[in-house]
Protein backbone atom coordinates (compact mmCIF):
# COMPACT_ATOMS: atom_id res chain seq x y z
CA UNK A 1 0.00 0.00 0.00
CA UNK A 2 2.18 2.17 0.75
CA UNK A 3 4.55 2.15 -2.51
CA UNK A 4 1.11 2.72 -4.51
CA UNK A 5 0.02 5.99 -2.40
CA UNK A 6 3.79 7.41 -2.41
CA UNK A 7 3.93 6.79 -6.45
CA UNK A 8 0.75 8.65 -6.67
CA UNK A 9 1.60 11.16 -4.11
CA UNK A 10 4.96 11.51 -6.25
CA UNK A 11 3.40 11.97 -9.64
CA UNK A 12 0.69 14.76 -8.53
CA UNK A 13 3.68 16.83 -6.82
CA UNK A 14 5.13 17.31 -10.58
CA UNK A 15 2.00 19.22 -11.30
CA UNK A 16 -1.73 19.96 -11.47
CA UNK A 17 -3.64 16.35 -11.79
CA UNK A 18 -4.69 15.12 -15.05
CA UNK A 19 -7.77 13.44 -16.10
CA UNK A 20 -5.68 9.84 -16.00
CA UNK A 21 -4.30 10.57 -13.04
CA UNK A 22 -7.18 11.12 -11.27
CA UNK A 23 -8.27 8.17 -12.93
CA UNK A 24 -5.78 5.91 -11.35
CA UNK A 25 -5.61 7.78 -8.38
CA UNK A 26 -9.30 6.55 -7.79
CA UNK A 27 -8.69 2.97 -9.12
CA UNK A 28 -5.85 2.98 -6.57
CA UNK A 29 -7.82 3.98 -3.81
CA UNK A 30 -10.82 2.08 -4.02
CA UNK A 31 -8.87 -0.73 -4.87
CA UNK A 32 -6.59 -0.07 -1.30
CA UNK A 33 -7.21 -1.96 1.73
CA UNK A 34 -7.88 0.68 3.85
CA UNK A 35 -7.90 -1.10 7.22
CA UNK A 36 -5.92 1.38 9.77
CA UNK A 37 -6.13 4.62 10.86
CA UNK A 38 -1.99 4.96 9.16
CA UNK A 39 -3.71 3.61 6.32
CA UNK A 40 -6.50 6.51 5.85
CA UNK A 41 -4.09 9.54 7.19
CA UNK A 42 -1.84 8.33 4.04
CA UNK A 43 -4.71 8.45 1.65
CA UNK A 44 -5.47 12.05 2.98
CA UNK A 45 -1.57 12.43 1.73
CA UNK A 46 -2.75 11.92 -1.48
CA UNK A 47 -5.97 14.35 -2.13
CA UNK A 48 -3.64 16.95 0.47
CA UNK A 49 -0.83 16.48 -2.62
CA UNK A 50 -3.70 17.15 -5.16
CA UNK A 51 -4.79 20.02 -3.21
CA UNK A 52 -1.15 21.38 -3.29
CA UNK A 53 -0.75 20.48 -6.82
CA UNK A 54 -4.12 22.81 -7.83
CA UNK A 55 -1.84 25.60 -6.53
CA UNK A 56 -3.01 28.53 -4.50
CA UNK A 57 -6.56 29.17 -3.99
CA UNK A 58 -6.89 26.16 -2.12
CA UNK A 59 -5.66 26.93 0.82
CA UNK A 60 -8.71 26.79 3.36
CA UNK A 61 -9.24 23.49 2.09
CA UNK A 62 -5.93 22.19 2.75
CA UNK A 63 -5.66 23.60 6.26
CA UNK A 64 -9.16 21.76 6.35
CA UNK A 65 -7.53 18.24 5.21
CA UNK A 66 -4.47 19.18 7.11
CA UNK A 67 -6.29 18.91 10.17
CA UNK A 68 -7.98 15.85 9.53
CA UNK A 69 -5.22 13.91 8.56
CA UNK A 70 -3.13 15.17 11.65
CA UNK A 71 -6.38 14.37 13.85
CA UNK A 72 -5.93 10.70 12.01
CA UNK A 73 -2.34 10.84 13.25
CA UNK A 74 -3.17 11.59 16.34
CA UNK A 75 -5.81 8.65 16.45
CA UNK A 76 -3.29 6.05 15.18
CA UNK A 77 -1.23 7.12 18.68
CA UNK A 78 -4.06 6.81 20.72
CA UNK A 79 -5.23 3.53 19.47
CA UNK A 80 -8.93 2.23 17.87
CA UNK A 81 -10.94 2.19 20.78
CA UNK A 82 -10.54 5.97 21.43
CA UNK A 83 -11.15 6.59 17.79
CA UNK A 84 -14.42 5.37 17.44
CA UNK A 85 -15.44 6.09 20.96
CA UNK A 86 -18.11 9.38 20.22
CA UNK A 87 -16.67 12.55 22.04
CA UNK A 88 -18.44 15.61 23.15
CA UNK A 89 -16.52 17.16 20.94
CA UNK A 90 -17.28 15.36 17.69
CA UNK A 91 -21.03 15.47 19.20
CA UNK A 92 -20.93 19.14 18.96
CA UNK A 93 -19.22 18.90 15.07
CA UNK A 94 -21.94 16.52 13.99
CA UNK A 95 -24.26 19.36 15.39
CA UNK A 96 -22.82 22.55 13.85
CA UNK A 97 -22.71 20.07 10.40
CA UNK A 98 -26.36 19.79 10.84
CA UNK A 99 -27.31 23.44 11.35
CA UNK A 100 -24.81 24.40 7.79
CA UNK A 101 -26.80 21.59 6.53
CA UNK A 102 -30.17 22.82 7.59
CA UNK A 103 -29.16 26.99 6.69
CA UNK A 104 -27.88 25.61 3.34
CA UNK A 105 -31.29 23.90 2.28
CA UNK A 106 -33.10 27.14 3.27
CA UNK A 107 -31.18 29.30 1.12
CA UNK A 108 -31.56 26.76 -1.81
CA UNK A 109 -35.53 26.95 -1.21
CA UNK A 110 -35.44 30.65 -1.31
CA UNK A 111 -35.88 32.61 -4.13
CA UNK A 112 -32.57 34.21 -4.14
CA UNK A 113 -29.72 34.10 -1.73
CA UNK A 114 -29.30 37.54 -0.10
CA UNK A 115 -25.79 38.89 1.43
CA UNK A 116 -27.12 38.11 4.71
CA UNK A 117 -28.16 34.91 3.67
CA UNK A 118 -24.31 34.19 2.50
CA UNK A 119 -22.87 35.60 5.49
CA UNK A 120 -24.52 33.73 7.74
CA UNK A 121 -23.43 30.60 5.18
CA UNK A 122 -19.97 31.07 5.52
CA UNK A 123 -20.08 31.51 9.13
CA UNK A 124 -21.55 28.67 9.91
CA UNK A 125 -18.97 26.83 7.54
CA UNK A 126 -16.10 28.46 9.59
CA UNK A 127 -17.52 27.18 12.65
CA UNK A 128 -17.46 23.47 11.67
CA UNK A 129 -13.64 24.23 9.94
CA UNK A 130 -12.87 25.76 13.38
CA UNK A 131 -14.10 23.06 15.75
CA UNK A 132 -12.05 20.65 16.91
CA UNK A 133 -12.53 16.91 15.87
CA UNK A 134 -11.32 14.03 18.22
CA UNK A 135 -12.44 10.52 16.45
CA UNK A 136 -13.46 8.93 13.45
CA UNK A 137 -16.83 10.92 13.89
CA UNK A 138 -15.54 14.30 13.80
CA UNK A 139 -13.25 13.70 10.89
CA UNK A 140 -16.08 12.27 8.59
CA UNK A 141 -17.92 15.49 9.27
CA UNK A 142 -15.18 17.60 7.63
CA UNK A 143 -14.68 15.59 5.36
CA UNK A 144 -18.52 15.22 4.28
CA UNK A 145 -18.14 19.26 4.43
CA UNK A 146 -15.49 19.76 2.19
CA UNK A 147 -16.80 17.73 -0.37
CA UNK A 148 -20.30 18.99 -0.14
CA UNK A 149 -18.27 22.45 -0.18
CA UNK A 150 -16.96 21.24 -3.24
CA UNK A 151 -19.79 19.94 -4.92
CA UNK A 152 -21.63 23.19 -4.88
CA UNK A 153 -18.38 25.30 -6.03
CA UNK A 154 -16.37 22.95 -8.66
CA UNK A 155 -17.67 20.36 -10.89
CA UNK A 156 -18.23 16.31 -10.26
CA UNK A 157 -15.66 15.72 -12.78
CA UNK A 158 -13.14 18.26 -11.64
CA UNK A 159 -10.09 16.40 -9.92
CA UNK A 160 -10.28 17.68 -6.51
CA UNK A 161 -13.61 16.94 -5.86
CA UNK A 162 -13.35 13.55 -7.08
CA UNK A 163 -10.31 12.57 -5.45
CA UNK A 164 -11.43 13.95 -2.21
CA UNK A 165 -14.73 11.56 -2.70
CA UNK A 166 -13.28 8.74 -2.90
CA UNK A 167 -10.82 9.65 -0.31
CA UNK A 168 -13.73 10.27 2.06
CA UNK A 169 -14.93 6.72 0.90
CA UNK A 170 -12.08 4.94 1.91
CA UNK A 171 -12.37 6.65 5.20
CA UNK A 172 -16.05 6.06 5.73
CA UNK A 173 -15.18 2.34 4.89
CA UNK A 174 -12.47 2.49 7.34
CA UNK A 175 -14.85 3.84 10.52
CA UNK A 176 -17.41 1.60 9.63
CA UNK A 177 -15.17 -1.37 9.67
CA UNK A 178 -13.47 0.03 13.37
CA UNK A 179 -16.95 0.46 14.64
CA UNK A 180 -17.94 -3.31 13.56
CA UNK A 181 -14.45 -4.46 15.28
CA UNK A 182 -15.14 -2.53 18.30
CA UNK A 183 -18.71 -4.43 18.55
CA UNK A 184 -17.50 -7.48 18.20
CA UNK A 185 -14.64 -6.93 20.92
CA UNK A 186 -17.63 -5.29 22.88
CA UNK A 187 -19.95 -8.39 22.89
CA UNK A 188 -16.93 -10.79 22.98
CA UNK A 189 -16.22 -9.10 26.61
CA UNK A 190 -20.15 -9.16 27.34
CA UNK A 191 -19.79 -12.96 26.75
CA UNK A 192 -16.54 -13.30 29.21
CA UNK A 193 -18.46 -11.16 32.19
CA UNK A 194 -21.73 -13.04 32.28
CA UNK A 195 -20.26 -16.69 31.63
CA UNK A 196 -17.49 -15.89 34.57
CA UNK A 197 -20.60 -14.60 36.59
CA UNK A 198 -22.49 -18.02 36.18
CA UNK A 199 -19.91 -20.01 37.12
CA UNK A 200 -19.17 -18.15 40.72
CA UNK A 201 -22.94 -18.09 41.59
CA UNK A 202 -24.33 -19.51 44.77
CA UNK A 203 -26.04 -22.83 44.45
CA UNK A 204 -29.66 -22.89 45.14
CA UNK A 205 -29.41 -25.92 46.85
CA UNK A 206 -26.39 -25.51 49.05
CA UNK A 207 -24.52 -28.64 50.10
CA UNK A 208 -25.05 -29.90 53.29
CA UNK A 209 -21.40 -29.22 54.23
CA UNK A 210 -22.37 -25.39 54.16
CA UNK A 211 -25.07 -25.62 55.91
CA UNK A 212 -23.69 -27.18 58.79
CA UNK A 213 -20.61 -25.15 58.84
CA UNK A 214 -23.13 -22.17 58.70
CA UNK A 215 -25.25 -23.95 61.84
CA UNK A 216 -22.13 -24.10 63.85
CA UNK A 217 -20.75 -20.25 63.08
CA UNK A 218 -24.12 -19.04 63.74
CA UNK A 219 -25.29 -21.22 66.48
CA UNK A 220 -28.81 -21.86 64.49
CA UNK A 221 -30.59 -25.08 63.89
CA UNK A 222 -29.56 -26.27 60.41
CA UNK A 223 -33.33 -26.45 59.49
CA UNK A 224 -33.21 -22.18 60.10
CA UNK A 225 -29.96 -22.17 58.08
CA UNK A 226 -31.67 -24.29 55.27
CA UNK A 227 -35.13 -21.69 55.71
CA UNK A 228 -32.78 -18.59 55.69
CA UNK A 229 -30.59 -19.47 52.77
CA UNK A 230 -34.16 -20.38 50.92
CA UNK A 231 -35.43 -16.78 51.73
CA UNK A 232 -32.14 -15.18 50.33
CA UNK A 233 -32.18 -17.37 47.14
CA UNK A 234 -36.07 -16.47 46.73
CA UNK A 235 -34.96 -12.74 46.69
CA UNK A 236 -32.20 -12.77 44.77
CA UNK A 237 -33.97 -14.50 42.13
CA UNK A 238 -37.11 -12.18 42.49
CA UNK A 239 -39.84 -14.16 44.29
CA UNK A 240 -39.97 -13.23 47.78
CA UNK B 1 -111.65 -70.49 59.84
CA UNK B 2 -108.20 -70.73 59.38
CA UNK B 3 -105.07 -69.77 57.05
CA UNK B 4 -102.16 -72.34 56.32
CA UNK B 5 -98.81 -70.96 55.18
CA UNK B 6 -97.83 -74.18 53.03
CA UNK B 7 -94.29 -74.01 52.26
CA UNK B 8 -92.29 -75.40 49.80
CA UNK B 9 -90.64 -78.75 49.65
CA UNK B 10 -87.04 -77.72 49.59
CA UNK B 11 -86.09 -77.55 53.22
CA UNK B 12 -88.41 -75.31 54.56
CA UNK B 13 -85.72 -72.28 53.88
CA UNK B 14 -87.34 -68.96 52.70
CA UNK B 15 -84.54 -68.38 49.57
CA UNK B 16 -84.47 -64.66 48.27
CA UNK B 17 -82.66 -64.28 44.80
CA UNK B 18 -79.04 -62.94 45.43
CA UNK B 19 -78.11 -60.41 42.72
CA UNK B 20 -74.60 -62.15 41.04
CA UNK B 21 -71.64 -59.82 42.43
CA UNK B 22 -69.50 -58.43 38.98
CA UNK B 23 -65.95 -56.74 39.82
CA UNK B 24 -64.85 -54.43 37.46
CA UNK B 25 -62.24 -55.44 35.17
CA UNK B 26 -59.18 -53.40 36.63
CA UNK B 27 -59.44 -55.75 39.88
CA UNK B 28 -59.74 -58.67 38.35
CA UNK B 29 -56.15 -59.33 37.66
CA UNK B 30 -53.03 -57.07 36.78
CA UNK B 31 -53.03 -58.17 33.06
CA UNK B 32 -56.88 -56.47 32.35
CA UNK B 33 -55.35 -53.17 32.74
CA UNK B 34 -56.54 -51.11 29.64
CA UNK B 35 -54.51 -49.84 27.51
CA UNK B 36 -53.11 -46.54 28.73
CA UNK B 37 -52.47 -45.01 24.67
CA UNK B 38 -49.74 -42.87 24.25
CA UNK B 39 -48.63 -40.39 27.17
CA UNK B 40 -50.27 -36.93 27.01
CA UNK B 41 -47.99 -34.57 25.55
CA UNK B 42 -47.31 -31.13 28.11
CA UNK B 43 -48.80 -28.08 27.35
CA UNK B 44 -46.89 -25.41 26.41
CA UNK B 45 -49.08 -21.89 26.36
CA UNK B 46 -46.79 -18.37 25.27
CA UNK B 47 -49.01 -15.64 24.90
CA UNK B 48 -47.45 -12.11 24.51
CA UNK B 49 -48.54 -9.52 26.45
CA UNK B 50 -48.14 -6.02 26.43
CA UNK B 51 -44.53 -4.01 27.16
CA UNK B 52 -47.00 -1.71 30.02
CA UNK B 53 -47.45 -5.48 31.38
CA UNK B 54 -44.05 -6.31 32.74
CA UNK B 55 -42.70 -6.00 35.85
CA UNK B 56 -41.13 -2.30 36.48
CA UNK B 57 -37.89 -4.46 37.06
CA UNK B 58 -38.09 -6.03 33.34
CA UNK B 59 -39.01 -2.98 31.74
CA UNK B 60 -35.86 -0.75 33.31
CA UNK B 61 -33.67 -3.46 31.72
CA UNK B 62 -35.47 -3.07 28.48
CA UNK B 63 -35.32 0.44 29.06
CA UNK B 64 -31.30 0.37 29.67
CA UNK B 65 -30.88 -2.26 26.96
CA UNK B 66 -32.53 0.19 24.34
CA UNK B 67 -30.59 3.02 25.88
CA UNK B 68 -27.41 1.82 25.38
CA UNK B 69 -28.49 0.94 21.84
CA UNK B 70 -25.56 -1.80 21.26
CA UNK B 71 -24.38 -4.77 23.62
CA UNK B 72 -21.31 -4.13 25.72
CA UNK B 73 -20.20 -4.72 28.65
CA UNK B 74 -22.00 -1.55 29.80
CA UNK B 75 -25.29 -3.67 29.79
CA UNK B 76 -23.70 -6.38 32.22
CA UNK B 77 -22.53 -3.72 34.84
CA UNK B 78 -26.18 -2.21 34.79
CA UNK B 79 -27.68 -5.50 35.90
CA UNK B 80 -24.81 -6.37 38.26
CA UNK B 81 -25.02 -3.19 39.99
CA UNK B 82 -29.11 -3.18 39.64
CA UNK B 83 -28.76 -6.84 41.69
CA UNK B 84 -30.84 -7.77 38.54
CA UNK B 85 -28.06 -10.37 37.14
CA UNK B 86 -29.30 -13.17 39.26
CA UNK B 87 -32.79 -12.93 37.63
CA UNK B 88 -31.79 -13.08 33.80
CA UNK B 89 -30.57 -15.90 31.29
CA UNK B 90 -28.09 -14.83 28.77
CA UNK B 91 -27.38 -16.83 25.53
CA UNK B 92 -25.51 -16.26 22.48
CA UNK B 93 -23.75 -17.85 19.77
CA UNK B 94 -20.72 -18.81 18.66
CA UNK B 95 -21.06 -18.09 14.57
CA UNK B 96 -24.04 -16.31 12.92
CA UNK B 97 -25.79 -19.59 12.12
CA UNK B 98 -24.96 -21.84 15.10
CA UNK B 99 -27.50 -22.01 17.91
CA UNK B 100 -27.55 -19.88 20.90
CA UNK B 101 -25.95 -21.57 24.01
CA UNK B 102 -26.18 -20.89 27.68
CA UNK B 103 -23.82 -18.08 29.11
CA UNK B 104 -25.62 -17.43 32.07
CA UNK B 105 -28.58 -19.22 33.76
CA UNK B 106 -29.68 -16.79 37.13
CA UNK B 107 -32.25 -17.91 39.89
CA UNK B 108 -35.36 -18.52 38.50
CA UNK B 109 -34.12 -20.76 35.83
CA UNK B 110 -31.83 -22.69 38.20
CA UNK B 111 -35.02 -22.81 40.87
CA UNK B 112 -36.79 -24.91 38.42
CA UNK B 113 -34.24 -27.24 36.89
CA UNK B 114 -31.67 -27.24 39.44
CA UNK B 115 -28.29 -26.55 40.22
CA UNK B 116 -26.53 -29.98 37.76
CA UNK B 117 -29.01 -28.62 35.06
CA UNK B 118 -27.23 -25.48 34.79
CA UNK B 119 -23.81 -26.52 35.57
CA UNK B 120 -24.30 -29.26 32.62
CA UNK B 121 -26.00 -27.13 30.26
CA UNK B 122 -23.57 -24.06 30.68
CA UNK B 123 -21.73 -23.29 26.69
CA UNK B 124 -24.62 -25.54 25.38
CA UNK B 125 -27.91 -25.15 23.35
CA UNK B 126 -31.24 -24.99 25.22
CA UNK B 127 -32.11 -28.37 26.22
CA UNK B 128 -34.89 -27.73 28.66
CA UNK B 129 -37.09 -31.24 29.16
CA UNK B 130 -39.58 -29.98 27.20
CA UNK B 131 -39.48 -30.35 23.59
CA UNK B 132 -42.05 -27.80 23.68
CA UNK B 133 -40.73 -25.14 25.90
CA UNK B 134 -37.40 -25.37 23.95
CA UNK B 135 -39.09 -25.05 20.41
CA UNK B 136 -41.94 -22.40 21.50
CA UNK B 137 -39.26 -19.96 23.85
CA UNK B 138 -36.40 -20.13 21.00
CA UNK B 139 -38.76 -19.02 18.25
CA UNK B 140 -39.80 -15.94 20.58
CA UNK B 141 -35.40 -15.45 21.33
CA UNK B 142 -35.50 -15.58 17.29
CA UNK B 143 -38.33 -12.59 17.12
CA UNK B 144 -36.64 -10.40 19.63
CA UNK B 145 -33.47 -11.01 17.79
CA UNK B 146 -34.32 -10.37 14.29
CA UNK B 147 -36.73 -7.34 14.94
CA UNK B 148 -34.94 -5.50 17.35
CA UNK B 149 -37.19 -4.72 19.87
CA UNK B 150 -37.71 -6.38 23.20
CA UNK B 151 -40.54 -8.87 23.25
CA UNK B 152 -43.27 -9.89 26.63
CA UNK B 153 -44.14 -13.37 27.12
CA UNK B 154 -46.18 -15.29 29.96
CA UNK B 155 -45.71 -18.67 30.00
CA UNK B 156 -47.43 -21.60 31.20
CA UNK B 157 -45.60 -25.25 30.90
CA UNK B 158 -46.62 -28.44 32.23
CA UNK B 159 -43.93 -31.01 31.87
CA UNK B 160 -40.74 -29.02 33.38
CA UNK B 161 -41.41 -29.73 36.90
CA UNK B 162 -43.62 -32.31 38.93
CA UNK B 163 -46.56 -28.87 39.08
CA UNK B 164 -47.24 -26.74 35.93
CA UNK B 165 -44.96 -23.71 35.61
CA UNK B 166 -45.86 -20.15 35.00
CA UNK B 167 -43.77 -17.05 34.49
CA UNK B 168 -43.16 -14.08 32.33
CA UNK B 169 -39.79 -13.15 30.29
CA UNK B 170 -39.08 -9.94 28.94
CA UNK B 171 -36.87 -10.89 25.67
CA UNK B 172 -33.86 -8.36 24.55
CA UNK B 173 -31.97 -9.50 21.24
CA UNK B 174 -29.24 -8.09 19.20
CA UNK B 175 -27.46 -8.84 16.01
CA UNK B 176 -23.66 -8.40 16.56
CA UNK B 177 -21.47 -6.57 14.40
CA UNK B 178 -20.07 -10.08 13.19
CA UNK B 179 -23.46 -11.78 12.82
CA UNK B 180 -23.57 -13.49 15.80
CA UNK B 181 -27.04 -13.47 18.05
CA UNK B 182 -27.46 -12.88 21.53
CA UNK B 183 -30.57 -12.94 23.69
CA UNK B 184 -31.30 -11.50 27.13
CA UNK B 185 -33.97 -13.04 29.45
CA UNK B 186 -35.95 -11.11 32.13
CA UNK B 187 -37.34 -14.14 33.97
CA UNK B 188 -40.64 -13.80 36.62
CA UNK B 189 -41.54 -17.28 38.28
CA UNK B 190 -45.29 -16.49 39.38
Amino acid sequence: MGLALDRLISDLCLGAPTADLVAACETTLALLPVRTLDDAARVLDVEAAALEAEGCGRIWRIAVLDSVRDLLADLVRAGRSTAVRPTAADRELLLLEREWLALLAQVERGTGASQADADALWSALLAVADAPAQGLVGALVKLRVLVRVLADTATPESPEFRLLATTLAAVERLAAGLVAAEGVRKAAEVDALFTAAGHVMAPITPPPALIEDASRDTGLSALTVQRVYSTMMRLIGGNA
Amino acid sequence: MSIALVLPATGGLLTVPRPRLRFPAIITRRGDLPDPGPPEPGLVEINRQPLRFAADWQLAIAEECRRQQTLGPAVFHYLQASNLLTRCLYLSSETADGPLLFRYIGVPTRTCLGDDWARANLGKPDTAPSDGLVNGVDAQYREAIDAGQPVYNRVFVTDVMDTPLSYTHMLVGWRLPDGRRAVLSALELL
